[in-house]
């Protein structure tokens, strides 16, 4: 009996210390992501007419930037880069690779971290502007409408006879562990 | 007294010698009158003349479809002597020849002799005179009354004869019929008339009357030389003391002069060759004067004759060349070249099945750092590019070609590998430079992650993952402290 309860103490010991540390490391890390791209900065991104001409003409490369994305309500502004990987999410909102570029007649779709990029994204409601600029030029949406749908939805996704910009981030915002839901802001093009 | 004198027989040394022929009528008081109808010649190598003294200038001669003397001289020197010579010879002849009379019949042949034809002697048929085989032969007619001959009557010389010795005295007046072919020489006191077509190897000369022609024929050509004995006068050295102009062309004629007294008359005289016309020359005791037509050029022969006998060893001169207008020679001005020719031939060696072209590449030709006018441009093979530039030092160049950029530059400046060209006036240098391909690079390519841009959305696609690993591990970790925490505490309490 005794030595049984030894054993109890000390996992317990251990589970509280491994857990006090696991809990720091994510912390941390959750905090550099956000730190890291908030760092980068839309004037440090350069998108200047000979990438515009060989983006015409030769494949987009995983992770390359391929614009910016601006919201005024939410004071934010982060690049877009090509593809929707961990990899690529680290680096900012990613473009979904089988979905038009922004700017383009048909559903362009973005997404991005909840915990990062796009962590306020709640915030946006109908009318709301979003500002995209890439290469081919700087195009402004209107947010349509904000809607919640299961992270396996298959209707969100889909061409458009318009062109209009899709985000998307997981929800619930501030859920432990994977988030089950996504949180959809769709937006029409307004001004090229 | 007028005569038409065709031949002039001035000595003859023959058997019949010396004739005298109308010794008896001095010249001068007489009115002569000489007309012509039709185109009559009078011609003679040895000197043709017509002669009139004082007389009315002769009609019929000259312009279209009138006669033609071959030299006039009217009441001149020559016309004087010819008589004079003709009357001399005839008078020689009669001194020396019995006078036989002898009435002219048709169609009968003569021999030298002196005969007496009686009145109203008439010629038909055809009268042959048959020399002997003498060429000096002579034969005189006296007429005492007039002489005609028929139509289409002839006289034919044979076996020696020669008209410049046959004479015919006739002491009124004589009449050529229609067509009729007369022989020698006539001298007339009154008139004589030749009828139309009728021809004269010989000479015509009426003293008081008249001569009447009809598009006749008078001609002679004189003594065969073999036949004459020149006695010549003494000859003068040639000299011609002046011409005038010298060149013998400008303004209008040109006058000879030969100073000095001549001891015998001149009766005519040839110009090259040509027999000279009355009044064109003048004799005086003391020079004769040459007026001639312009001769243009070269070297000028005059001679000087008294009949067929040469006065004077023939006179020349050269007409000295023309002033010549000096035409100045206009020296065209030679623009002073001021520029160059560059060739810029742009050669491209595609080794590796390469597809650059000379076009594909772009040069530069600069001078002191500045494109020269037509610089940059495109790269142009066969003959190149063409500069027309200044003199100087220029630099070839190229740019740099991003869609042809696996080829190597080389610069040829006249066999030197330079892109110094160095330009003088005048030069036509031609440049090349060379772009060769190189070997395609073998390093690996290292071939990035690439995703085409679709040109629509897919339709349902799966939400991407947007949340993060670290809230699992958050989630872990909270979860093993609070787990540890409570046991620990469970631990402590006295309950356990």
């Amino acid at each position: 009996m005794r030595k049984m309860r030894r054993s109890i103490l000390v996992l317990a010991t251990l589970a509280f210390t491994l857990g006090g540390v696991s809990t720091g490391v994510a912390l941390v890390q959750i905090y550099q992501m956000n730190d890291f791209q908030k760092s980068i900065k839309s004037e440090n991104i350069k998108l200047d007419a000979s990438n515009s001409t060989q983006s015409q003409f030769a494949p987009i490369k995983m992770g390359e930037v391929i614009g910016v994305i601006s919201i005024p309500k939410l004071a934010e502004t982060y690049p877009i880069v090509q593809g929707t990987d961990d990899q690529d999410l680290k680096l900012g909102v990613g473009h979904y690779v089988d979905s038009v570029m922004p700017g383009a007649k048909d559903n362009s779709v973005l997404s991005g971290h909840r915990d990062s990029v796009f962590s306020k994204l709640g915030h946006l409601k109908k009318g709301d502007s979003v500002i995209v600029r890439t290469s081919s030029g700087t195009f402004t949406y209107r947010v349509r409408r904000t809607f919640i749908v299961m992270a396996d939805d298959r209707t969100v996704i889909v061409p458009t006879p318009t062109a209009t910009l899709t985000l998307t981030t997981c929800y619930p915002f501030f859920f432990i562990g994977s988030a089950p839901k996504r949180f959809i802001v769709s937006a029409d093009l307004v001004q090229k | 007294m007028t005569i038409i004198y065709v031949v002039v027989p001035p000595t003859i040394a023959s058997a019949a010698s010396q004739v005298n022929l109308l010794t008896a009528a001095p010249f001068g008081g007489l009115v002569p009158t000489i007309t012509n109808t039709g185109p009559t010649t009078v011609t003679g190598s040895a000197g043709s003349l017509y002669g009139g003294f004082g007389g009315p200038t002769p009609t019929g001669f000259g312009g279209v479809g009138n006669g033609t003397a071959g030299a006039l001289h009217d009441n001149d020197l020559l016309a004087q002597g010819a008589l004079a010579s003709a009357a001399t010879a005839y008078a020689n002849a009669l001194a020396e020849l019995p006078l036989v009379n002898h009435v002219l019949v048709p169609s009968e042949t003569l021999t030298p002799g002196a005969y007496n034809i009686g009145t109203l002697a008439h010629l038909s048929g055809s009268l042959t005179l048959n020399g002997n085989g003498d060429p000096n032969s002579v034969f005189v007619f006296t007429a005492p009354d007039s002489l005609t001959t028929a139509s289409a009557s002839t006289i034919v010389l044979s076996n020696g004869a020669q008209a410049c010795n046959v004479f015919w005295q006739v002491s009124s007046s004589a009449t050529l019929g229609t067509n009729s072919t007369f022989v020698g020489h006539i001298v007339a006191l009154a008139s004589i008339t030749a009828t139309t077509g009728a021809t004269v190897n010989g000479s015509l000369i009426a003293r008081t009357g008249s001569i009447t022609l009809d598009s006749n024929t008078i001609v002679n050509n004189g003594c065969a030389a073999a036949a004459v004995v020149v006695t010549t006068s003494p000859v003068q050295s040639s000299r011609v003391d002046s011409v005038t102009p010298a060149d013998c062309v400008t303004s209008g004629p040109t006058t000879v002069t030969l100073n000095g007294s001549f001891p015998e008359k001149v009766l005519n005289l040839t110009i090259n060759g040509v027999i000279a016309p009355m009044g064109s020359w003048t004799q005086t005791p003391t020079a004769i004067v040459i007026t001639t037509t312009p001769v243009k050029t070269g070297a000028v022969l005059i001679q000087l004759y008294n009949g067929s006998v040469p006065l004077l060893a023939i006179q020349s001169f050269v007409c000295a060349p023309a002033a010549t207008t000096v035409v100045p020679i206009v020296v065209p001005t030679v623009p002073t070249v001021t520029t160059g020719t560059i060739h810029v031939i742009k050669i491209v060696n595609n080794t590796y099945g390469g597809t650059a072209t000379p076009g594909d590449f772009t040069l530069t030709l600069r001078h002191h750092g500045t494109d020269v006018v037509g610089s940059p441009a495109v790269g142009v093979g066969g003959t190149g590019r063409i500069y027309i530039l200044a003199p100087g030092t220029y630099v070839l160049g190229e740019q740099d070609s991003t869609t042809f950029p696996n080829y190597i530059q080389k610069f040829d400046i006249l066999g030197v590998a330079s892109q110094d060209v160095v330009l003088h006036a005048g030069e036509d240098l031609t440049i090349t430079q060379t772009n060769s391909e190189l070997p395609p690079l073998v390093a690996p390519v290292t071939t990035p992650t690439v995703t085409p841009t679709p040109p629509a959305t897919i339709t349902g696609g799966t939400l991407p993952k947007t949340g993060s690993p670290w809230f699992n591990l958050l989630l872990v970790g909270v979860g093993a402290m609070v787990v540890g925490g409570l046991v620990l505490g469970l631990k402590r309490s006295p309950r356990i």
